[in-house]
């Protein structure tokens, strides 16, 4: 009941916010905070106490396929992390974009409560229709978001951001629809188990109509088109949650969909998915230092990040998997910081170009302390979560192939080029205009304190993360692992180490840490 | 032997960071900052109880008896840092002997130069947040040292490298210092990526990154076994070596050492002299079993490395103008030798240079410091002269940095003749390549001599050049920076006796002098790399001049070149009033190169790295991004606004309607999917 109540909490709040609140914004805001923290709490269990959770409805029948859709939820520590990464950020979302929506508070927050809901469902939903429903769906809220609230160059944005996303669907809907013709049903474990006995050139058409569509969603080069428009354009706040949050539904998608349900194409195309990925890290990380507005550079610093994360999938090491599992959970908290900091300044001064700023720190220390520490959690300075999370994808990928290693690793070294020029162009040196920008206000400041302290504070003690949420992606990537193997001829090993325990003279125990 | 305090060693430090950075933060807009007494008494006394655990933990560890087959160490491991796999890794600590050789000097010289500190930036308006960053490094560099595991030093390796980035440019409205900054924490990050590879390649051998796990095995493991990994494990070793190069500012990674100057010179002396820039052989030494195991040529790269290093940074040293910057390349020139110790495997001999240098280099740049605070911001050696005589600088300043001098010299008794010949000595040890590294090592030394007296000559010997303005308004120097001088200046000269070695037997002194006959440093680190070190030496073939010969020989020829420098930097500066032509020549180097002798480096990297990435971003966006996958995209989106553009448009037109036929559409479904029930 908890998996139901997660969705329906948040289309409700939605409703409330929509019909009960006052037309003014601030006590939108105020319903709006307090509605958000509640359903953040409530989401807390999912990670705490019951981490596996299941429910199962009968719905209805799909027309003309004889399969019986249900309501089926379920929760394990993937999902119920990416939970808490989307519950937690909304509040954040929320909080942080009181300056940019101003009035239209009430349209904000029934947007965002209902993309929540949705973003809930798709991660909750073992059933193809209900996850479909729910992918498909968050798209309204979000071009809502973005065509109410956006820039200037909003309208195309949206369109972009529409015309890709929904293009990738289509082929996933048709997949799905195909799946539950033959097979007769579209729940998640009878399709993993049946989809075996169709026959391989049509298993190959299947798995492309998947992860065409969730390659668009992370984006993966070269699917990434509508990506740094859409990021320029839309609100702050909004992009907290589309970059934060949304974005890691296609990384997910391809965890809990395309490697589950594909495990022998995935293997195939492994190498593809590979040199992508990279073309994606790299790539992205040099044109991001071509960028001359902060926005776009975290769009191309964010398709680099996550084309890390792909890269790591598609070697199916249990290391990497793991580090996937950390690093979209770390990249949510801090592109979310990043991008909110430079909506205040957006905010403030209309204006979030490099060479539009100079000498800030003097200005607004607060906020410069602030985004210097995002930028640095944003460049995987150990200590913070994004550390770990890079640590064990570049591990997995040496274990596979250490040029793979060393090329994404390049990142590395550019992620903090582009980040300090950054800094020093907008923080340090001499101011560029007459204008002084005040300082972050206390609720502008409580939206991104939280992501940075967890940031920091996971990166210290990620056991929580990596042990639930890692160990899930660790066995959804196993059969694709096991496929490769198979392929390259060779037998599944536990780990690289190359040599037999029993050479190690005098060596202490290692101890397991779960 | 597990000792439950150890975390408290770092944790004093950060939460002297926290309290203080929070202090600057909160007051940041105030005229003043907050109270600088009660700032600065925090920012010293949290090293200070660092240091004084380290005293405890250092008497702890000397009871544990040393036995062949574990060294002596105190840990503590806090928790699972992080599991993944079959890798899986705590977050602990290790005391042993060589991190509390390190954590020593580290938490000593970093609370005596915090001390300094406060007397230096008093009149700073950023007293605060550079208190607060000196205790942030502090915290990192004991993490690095003290970490159990190659994933926790290599927290305190970037965390040293982000306080080095934070302190060059702590003045942070000159660009110019400000693209120092970067340039250092970019230049690092390369070495750091090198650092993150070599470990996983140790990953893929040994499963654990656990130090004493790796030690262990290294040296339990049989000896075909490992032969059979020599390739995994030397490519381990010279990847951990590219992030030593970063870190330590060797060739080719040494060009942000140079332009780290910019910093405030207590930073100079504490991050870019003492501390910071030497985990690069801390590293190698913590790693010695790896090195140990490793083809020789990955030891034959270091001591290349290290001694054209060593080298190179001595003839810089010869045309700089600039104190600080002369200070700068003799770091990275004593940063050389260094590594040619660990180059022929004398671990312990490299970390003793580390050592006695910690000490006489601090004093260098501290005593500079007092000269530059004296002067007004003064760092211009032409500008300087006859400082030995002024009455602010006669006293401490003037015997601690002459004392400094003598150690780096290498004249007989200073600190930096023991560490120095120690090393020739090694090198002469090896026949071969370390015979003829040994000979350049000589000159090297030499040219040591020279620079250094030059320094001397300009500032402190001839006769003054001072401008008369500044000549009316020296400062004074307070106390606080005179306390750190005294004990650092006696540091310089005492430091050496610690492996004093046999050579009171060798030289037949009498039997007074055997009382001296102490090799407690190196009887101190032997558990830690004296297996390795036993293992290295065992391939070598032993040079051509006799061990009880060299004993003798290698001092006096190391004396020597001393000598003959420093009457060299005599017969150019010493004679006269060498104050014109110095002074009225814009430099005493060749065009480009008074400035920055790492141009050539930088105009290198700057052709083949910076301007091809730079081009390559901005082609990728130009060229890929607008005109193929955006230009593609829109083509696309206008086919589709004409051919389908009635429902976009009126979405468009009409946004708070099409939002809520959306919610209305989406309720439709919700609805008719849920009456299907």
């Amino acid at each position: 009941m908890l998996l139901l109540a997660l969705i329906l909490a948040p289309l409700f709040a939605a409703a409330v916010a929509f019909f009960a609140s006052g037309k003014d914004g601030d006590s939108s805001f105020r319903l709006g905070l307090f509605l958000s923290l509640i359903i953040a709490g409530l989401g807390v269990p999912l990670v705490t106490c019951c981490p596996d959770l299941s429910l199962s409805l009968p719905w209805f029948s799909l027309w003309g396929t004889g399969a019986e859709v249900k309501l089926a939820l379920a929760s394990d520590g993937l999902s119920g992390w990416l939970v808490q990464l989307v519950t937690w950020l909304t509040p954040v979302a929320i909080l942080g974009s009181r300056g940019a929506v101003k009035e239209r508070m009430r349209d904000f927050i029934a947007c965002v409560f209902v993309m929540q809901a949705l973003m809930i469902g798709a991660l909750l939903a073992r059933d193809l229709v209900v996850f479909y429903v729910c992918y498909e769906g968050m798209l309204v809220p979000m071009l809502a978001i973005i065509c109410l609230f956006g820039g200037d160059d909003r309208r195309t944005s949206a369109l972009w951001f529409f015309l890709y996303t929904m293009l990738g669907s289509v082929m996933m809907l048709v997949g799905i629809w195909y799946l539950a013709w033959k097979l007769h049903t579209t729940d998640l474990a009878a399709i993993v188990a049946g989809v075996k006995t169709l026959p391989a050139d049509v298993q190959g058409w299947l798995f492309w109509a998947f992860a065409l569509a969730f390659a668009v969603k992370v984006p993966l080069v070269p699917l990434h088109g509508w990506q740094a428009r859409t990021y320029a354009e839309t609100p702050g706040a909004g992009v907290v949650l589309l970059a934060g949050a949304m974005a890691k539904l296609g990384v997910y998608g391809f965890l809990r969909f395309v490697l589950p349900i594909f495990p022998q194409q995935s293997a195939e195309h492994a190498g593809l998915f590979i040199i992508l990925g990279l073309i994606a890290t790299v790539g992205g990380a040099l044109v991001a230092m071509a960028q001359d507005d902060a926005k776009r550079m975290l769009a191309y610093s964010s398709l680099s990040h996550l084309g890390l994360v792909m890269v790591g999938i598609f070697t199916f090491e249990a290391t990497a998997l793991n580090g996937a599992a950390v690093q979209m959970f770390a990249h949510g908290l801090s592109v979310a910081a990043l991008f909110l900091l430079v909506s205040y300044i957006e905010n403030r001064s209309r204006s979030f170009g490099l060479d539009d700023f100079g000498g800030l720190i003097t200005q607004t220390p607060v906020l410069g302390f602030l985004f210097i520490v995002a930028a640095l959690a944003s460049a995987a300075l150990p200590g913070t979560m994004n550390f770990i999370g890079e640590f064990e994808l570049l591990l997995g990928m040496y274990a596979l192939n250490p040029w793979i290693s060393a090329i994404a690793g390049i990142s590395v070294i550019l992620g903090v080029v582009y980040l300090l020029i950054l800094i020093q162009k907008w923080f340090f040196g001499k101011a560029r205009s007459n204008e002084t920008l005040a300082d972050v206000s206390v609720s502008e400041a409580l939206a991104v304190l939280p992501l940075l302290l967890a940031s920091f504070f996971f990166g210290f003690y990620p056991a929580p993360v990596a042990s639930q949420a890692g160990m899930v992606a660790e066995q959804l990537g196993a059969p694709a692992r096991a496929k490769r193997l198979e392929m390259n001829g060779t037998a599944p090993t536990a780990m690289p180490a190359a040599l037999p325990p029993e050479d190690v003279v005098a060596a202490p125990e290692l101890t397991p840490a779960r | 032997m597990n000792a439950s305090y150890l975390w408290l060693i770092p944790a004093l430090p950060l939460l002297g960071a926290i309290i203080n950075g929070g202090l600057a933060l909160g007051s940041a807009k105030s005229a003043n900052g907050p109270a600088r007494g009660f700032v600065a008494f925090l920012a010293v006394l949290f090293p200070t109880l660092a240091f004084v655990l380290t005293v405890i933990g250092t008497a702890q560890l000397s009871q544990v008896p040393a036995r062949l087959d574990a060294a002596p160490a105190l840990v503590q491991t806090l928790w699972s840092w992080f599991s993944a796999g079959s890798f899986t890794l705590s977050f602990g600590f290790l005391f042993d002997r060589l991190s509390s050789m390190m954590l020593l000097f580290i938490t000593g010289i970093g609370s005596l130069i915090t001390l300094y500190s406060v007397g230096y930036m008093w009149a700073d308006r950023g007293f605060a947040r550079f208190m607060a960053y000196l205790n942030l490094f502090l915290f990192s560099m004991i993490l690095l040292v003290l970490g159990a595991s190659l994933p926790v030093t290599f927290l305190g390796w970037e965390g040293v490298g982000l306080c080095s980035y934070l302190l060059i440019g702590f003045w942070h409205t000159n660009t110019e210092y400000n693209d120092a900054a970067r340039k250092a924490f970019v230049v690092n990050r390369i070495g750091d990526l090198g650092f993150l590879l070599g470990a996983f390649a140790l990953v893929g051998v040994v499963g654990s990154l656990d130090y004493q796990q790796i030690a262990a095995f290294l040296q339990g493991t049989s000896k075909e076994l490992l032969a059979a990994k020599i390739g995994i494990l030397s490519l381990a070793a010279i990847l951990l070596f590219v992030g030593c190069t970063g870190k330590s500012a060797q060739i080719p990674l040494l060009t942000w050492l140079p332009d780290a100057m910019a910093g405030p010179t207590p930073v100079s002396a504490l991050i870019h002299a003492a501390t910071m820039v030497t985990s690069g052989v801390y590293l190698l030494a913590r790693l010695s079993d790896l090195y140990a195991v490793s083809a020789p040529w990955v030891l034959g790269t270091i001591l290349i490395i290290g001694c054209a290093t060593a080298v190179f940074g001595a003839v810089a040293g010869l045309f700089q103008n600039d104190i600080k910057k002369a200070l700068a390349y003799s770091t990275v020139s004593q940063l050389g030798f260094m590594f040619m110790a660990c180059g022929v495997g004398a671990f312990d001999v490299g970390l003793f240079h580390v050592f006695t240098h910690a000490f006489f280099k601090a004093t260098l740049f501290l005593g500079a410091g007092a000269i530059i605070h004296v002067l007004h911001h003064e760092q211009d050696m032409r500008k300087m002269g006859g400082l030995a005589k002024l009455p602010q600088l006669k006293g401490v300043v003037y015997f601690a940095m002459f004392w400094a001098w003598v150690a780096i010299i290498g004249l007989p008794l200073g600190a930096g003749f023991f560490s120095k010949d120690l090393i020739l000595e090694r090198l002469f040890d090896v026949a071969g390549l370390g015979t003829i590294i040994g000979v350049i090592a000589v000159f090297t030394a030499g040219l040591t001599a020279v620079y250094m007296t030059r320094v001397m000559y300009l500032a402190f010997w001839s006769d003054s050049r001072v401008d008369s303005d500044t000549k009316h308004h020296l400062s004074s120097v307070p106390f606080t920076m005179q306390l750190p001088l005294v004990i650092l200046g006696i540091g310089s000269i005492v430091t050496g006796i610690l492996f004093w070695n046999e050579l009171p037997q060798a030289l037949h002194l009498p039997a007074y002098f055997h009382r001296f006959s102490s090799t407690l440093f190196q009887d101190w680190l032997f558990p830690v790399v004296g297996t390795a070190q036993a293992a290295i030496s065992a391939h070598h073939e032993h040079g051509a001049i006799d061990h009880h010969m060299l004993l003798w020989l290698v001092p006096v020829i190391g004396s020597s070149a001393a000598v003959i420098g420093w009457f060299v930097a005599r017969s150019r500066y010493g004679k006269g009033p060498i104050g014109r032509s110095v002074a009225e020549e814009p430099s005493s180097a060749p065009y480009g190169f008074g400035a920055a002798w790492t141009f050539a480096f930088d105009r290198v990297y700057d052709v083949l790295v910076v301007k091809p990435v730079k081009a390559l971003g901005l082609a990728l966006y130009w060229l890929v991004e607008l005109a193929l996958v955006s230009g593609g995209t829109y083509l696309f989106s206008l086919a589709v606004s004409l051919t389908a553009g009635g429902l976009v448009g009126v979405q468009r037109s009409r946004l708070r309607s099409g939002l809520a036929m959306s919610m209305l559409g989406l309720a439709v479904i919700l609805v008719v999917l849920l009456w299907n029930v």
